[in-house]
């Protein structure tokens, strides 16, 4: 619901400035990758998909960009849980999840960091300094 | 600053002082925990509400 939130409350002082860039970042197990364990999860980031893609419908008339971005397995303490969700073999699970990357590997968070600068980069006005 | 995405009150803070110290919001980037892991017919109505909150 905070993602609604700051939405509402931002976006009318960036169609008063005009062309700016709001943007909202997902997650691995958001709706389109579904993973057992992350029901709340995957349902409600299914939601955050659909509202910033009406969103981006409804306030790009105002040169306001709004993007999702929807990592891949990355690895964190989190998905180790996973690995080791109902006394599952985490090195058999990991594996498991590495044959479904095209990469062969789960990702880091510094591919994260990289992936998320560029899309904030990609989602700059051009007429406005970088400040971030 | 420090606040919590799932009070109201604490997004209406974080926006009321970016506009008071910058002047305005060039750009939105909404990044936040995530809900607890387990079994959806583990949860019930509070863990959906506190899901919806956080999301």
């Amino acid at each position: 619901m905070y993602v609604v939130r700051m939405a509402r409350a931002v976006i009318p002082h960036m169609i008063a400035q005009r062309a700016a860039a709001p943007f909202s970042i997902s997650r691995p197990s958001s709706a389109i990758q579904p993973i057992a364990g992350f029901g709340l999860s995957v349902a409600t980031w299914g939601g955050v998909i659909g509202y910033s893609k009406t969103l981006s419908l409804e306030v790009a008339k105002h040169d306001i960009n709004v993007n999702t971005i929807c990592p891949g397995y990355v690895e964190t303490t989190r998905l180790e849980k996973v690995f080791a969700a109902d006394g599952a073999d985490p090195t058999l699970m990991r594996t498991k999840l590495e044959a479904e990357v095209p990469m062969g590997r789960i990702g880091t968070v510094d591919d994260i960091a990289g992936h998320g600068g560029a899309a904030g980069f990609a989602a700059w006005p051009l007429h406005l300094p970088a400040r971030l | 600053m420090a606040a919590d995405c799932r009070r109201a009150a604490d997004c209406t803070r974080v926006v009321e002082a970016t506009l008071a110290c910058l002047g305005g919001v060039d750009i939105l980037i909404n990044n936040d925990g995530a809900p607890p892991l387990g079994h959806l017919i583990s949860f019930d109505d509070t863990a959906w509400a506190r899901a919806v909150e956080q999301t």
